[in-house]
């Protein structure tokens, strides 16, 4: 009898805990390569916070979760938190909560302000897994990286292009134009004026952009495939623009092909500002409690503590994102030997920006793809470029 | 005219029977159901929308126009007003302490009323404010034919199209015709025929995604094995042949990706028409012999008017699906080829939806695919049909 008295009590208490905690479900991407460090800080998170269950689904690649994510907000049933990318944050951005709400000020203020991001005044994500543009090469080939554009030019132009020895001074991938966009922010042009009311692409730092394009593009492989898988088939590119979240591709390329592989940041002009890529993470308000959403705005605080970010940015590759890791005597360790650490470091220092917020931006960017590939493929003349584009994506914000 | 009821309606065991028949059904039919009609229906529907989640304002129940400023004040720091919430809890019943702000902007901000999950929106209106009941979910907003006209006037779509109608025009065919000299060959009494029949069936049978990365190294410029094979072939007759950049030349994009397809259904093709040669009546044959009739004449005479069943299946079948293609293009060009020379349909309509979130003019284009389909079904169905020799 004593023992049935016990069981019920001790079922009873546990069931009262139960009760007390909230669970919170959380969607993202991260396949074989970094998913168990998510989810080993998950779990150091449950451990720190008995109340709070997450439910960490991994939805397959990034296209299988917007997919996904698409049809949870449409069924009105999205997760708590997910990963996500500008483009998507936009589709549905009434059914986020704004984070400035629940997250400290201490926190928000540490996030390194390149990574903030404002949508339609509103601040609704916080960076997750970043990458920097910066710029990769062989110092076999290339002894030093340029530091400017004029150098950077010097380069390409002394190393030339022999296209029957398969040697290219540089190389340029079509689909990705975010190197386009790094050159324009450098040349102090942008796609947009800041009110989004007019196209700046065209001015005279939008042309300058386009030439100094050109003049890198007459001595560049130009292919849809990435640069590194040309040089593991065997073709020699001194040097590239790329995103620091493909270093690890060019070391593997590089070894395989026995050649040495050194990465910097990106040769400055104007100013030295390269675009930042990656995901972000976003609370949703739809069908989720209030306990839920403050359960999540604790699951993001963790994330950003100091050792968090430092272990997310050590085991992953991705930017440390706060101020507080990327100045933490570890991470300035880190980056004393490890190069993309130091290069990705350095180049965020020097200046970074992010995607343009337009609801219509991927429209814009497909367009950037095809009149990218028509500048790189000598198609287009450096001022037919930026006036056709100018044009397309003046009638495409006119409607 | 009055009919008359069937017998067999007055029977119970046909009702058993057909109600049994239609539990048996129910599965499919509910799986064809969900996954098939149901979409196909929304593409439509979702065609005349412009679809987006929104919060969704209601008709105002309060306008505010005294002390605006310290609302709006009060608002932008996440706090609610206590005049608001005395309003909604008098009006609604509800707990102040559940109201809190959601989102903020410069005009605009949502509450969210934790007790009943419900929700009010605050809009400036230029010198008072409104307070409305809303709902924050996948909205649909009429709008006509705007869609329509939205991706009749993109110039992607028109690229779309017409690389599709090249693609579809080449491959359909010719897939056809060298599937028909295949099948002619593997219907002949030579040695090891099983094996070619198996061997032919592969490609069909292999995975898409290995497919088109073998492709993509059969195509590679500088160390592909057709460029090898071309050069070696042109240097058999003292001719240099300058390298060709497959998949990056906007030009051998549409070739390249034709040259992958014909080769995967060929073999597929094939099979289905050896069957049909082999259901042929062996007296036709032997009649023909007996009039003089030569090989190709018995071919031509015979063989291809017998056949004509499985030629037009397989026409409204490949047809059908060289309109959809699209993860091919997808793996091959990882992208939608040079300078978009590869950017089928699908590929406009997968872009438009889930990369530039436009649901509803890429619901437009998948309609205008369908109609597309449809068209040229149609005029398979009561044109081509007419050709076509069933053999009683």
């Amino acid at each position: 009898m004593r023992t049935l008295v016990l069981a019920v009590l001790i079922l009873g208490l546990g069931l009262g805990t139960l009760g007390q905690q909230v669970t919170i479900t959380f969607w993202h991407a991260m396949g074989r390569a970094h998913g168990p460090f998510l989810e080993r800080l998950v779990q150091k998170f449950m451990e720190e916070n008995p109340d709070v269950r997450v439910d960490l689904v991994y939805q397959g690649g990034y296209g299988a979760l917007q997919q996904k994510l698409v049809a949870a907000v449409a069924a009105g049933n999205p997760p708590t938190l997910a990963q996500q990318y500008e483009n998507w944050t936009v589709t549905w951005l009434d059914a986020l909560v704004d984070l400035d709400l629940f997250l400290s000020e201490e926190v928000l203020a540490d996030i390194h302000p390149a990574f903030l991001q404002y949508f339609e005044g509103r601040l609704v994500t916080v960076p997750f897994n970043k990458s920097v543009i910066v710029l990769v090469y062989r110092p076999d080939l290339v002894p030093q990286p340029p530091r400017t554009w004029a150098e950077f030019l010097a380069v390409v132009e002394a190393f030339g292009k022999d296209e029957g020895a398969r040697r290219y001074a540089t190389g340029f991938r079509p689909p990705n134009p975010e190197m386009f966009l790094t050159l324009l922010r450098q040349a102090g042009g942008d796609l947009l004026s800041e009110d989004w009311k007019e196209v700046r692409l065209n001015d005279a730092a939008g042309l300058e952009a386009a030439e100094f394009a050109a003049k890198l593009a007459r001595y560049a492989l130009v292919q849809g495939a990435y640069i590194n898988m040309a040089m593991a088939e065997g073709v020699d590119i001194a040097l590239w623009l790329d995103s620091s979240a493909g270093w690890p591709y060019n070391v593997d390329a590089a070894r395989q092909r026995g050649v040495p592989i050194a990465v910097a940041p990106v040769p400055c002009h104007r100013t030295c500002q390269s675009m930042i890529q990656g995901t972000n993470l976003a609370i949703f308000s739809m069908n989720q409690t209030l306990a839920q959403i403050r359960a999540a705005a604790r699951l993001i605080e963790f994330l950003l503590r100091p050792d968090n970010v430092l272990y997310w940015a050590e085991n992953t590759g991705y930017l440390p994102v706060t101020w507080s890791a990327i100045n933490s005597p570890h991470w300035q360790a880190r980056a004393a030997t490890d190069p993309i650490a130091k290069a990705a470091t350095e180049q965020l220092l020097a200046g970074a920006f992010q995607q343009l917020l337009h609801p219509r931006y991927m429209d814009m960017r497909n367009l950037l793809i095809t009149y990218w590939e028509l500048l790189l493929t000598g198609e287009l003349g450096p001022k037919e470029f930026v006036d056709a584009l100018a044009a397309e994506i003046a009638a495409l914000i006119a409607e | 005219m009055i009919r008359r009821i069937p017998a067999e309606w007055k029977s119970k065991r046909f009702w058993k029977e057909t109600v049994e028949a239609y539990l048996y059904l129910l599965p499919t039919l509910a799986v064809l159901g969900l996954f098939t009609f149901y979409p196909f229906v929304n593409a439509f529907l979702y065609s005349a929308y412009d679809i987006g989640t929104r919060t969704v304002p209601g008709e105002a129940i309060l306008v505010v126009t005294a002390d605006v400023e310290d609302w709006v004040s009060l608002l932008r720091r996440g706090r609610v007003p206590d005049p608001l919430s005395t309003f909604l809890a008098g009006k609604y019943g509800l707990d102040p302490q559940d109201l809190w702000v959601r989102l903020r902007q410069a005009d605009r901000w949502v509450l969210r009323d934790e007790g009943a999950h419900r929700e009010f929106v605050v809009l400036r209106e230029g010198s008072h404010l409104t307070v409305r009941p809303a709902v924050t979910r996948w909205d649909l907003r009429p709008v006509g034919w705007a869609n329509f006209q939205t991706v009749f006037a993109d110039r992607d779509f028109h690229k779309s199209l017409i690389n599709t109608t090249i693609y579809v025009a080449v491959s359909v065919p010719v897939t056809l015709f060298l599937a028909l000299l295949l099948a002619t060959v593997l219907n002949q009494a030579v040695r090891g025929r099983a094996l070619f029949r198996t061997a032919n069936f592969l490609p069909y049978i292999t995975p898409w995604v290995a497919v088109a990365m073998v492709f993509r190294w059969i195509y590679n410029r500088d160390i592909g094995l057709l460029n090898y094979l071309l050069s070696s072939f042109a240097g058999l007759f003292g001719v240099q042949m300058s390298v060709l950049d497959w998949l990056n030349d906007p030009r051998l994009a549409m070739p390249a990706l034709i040259l992958m397809q014909v080769w995967r259904f060929t073999g597929y093709q094939a099979l289905i028409l050896l069957a049909g040669m082999q259901g042929i009546d062996r007296e036709y044959y032997e009649a023909a012999r007996v009039d003089g009739a030569s090989s190709f004449q018995t071919w031509r005479k015979i063989t291809v008017p017998l056949l004509t069943p499985q030629i037009f299946f397989l026409l409204i079948i490949s047809l059908i699906g060289s309109f959809r293609i699209f993860e091919e293009v997808m793996i091959l060009f990882m992208g939608s080829g040079p300078q978009n020379s590869a950017l089928t349909m699908v590929y406009y309509i997968f872009r438009k939806a889930f990369e530039s979130g436009q649901y509803g003019p890429a619901s437009a284009a998948s309609v205008i695919l369908f109609a597309i389909i449809f068209v040229l079904s149609l005029f398979q169905l009561t044109v081509v049909q007419r050709r076509v020799h069933y053999e009683r």
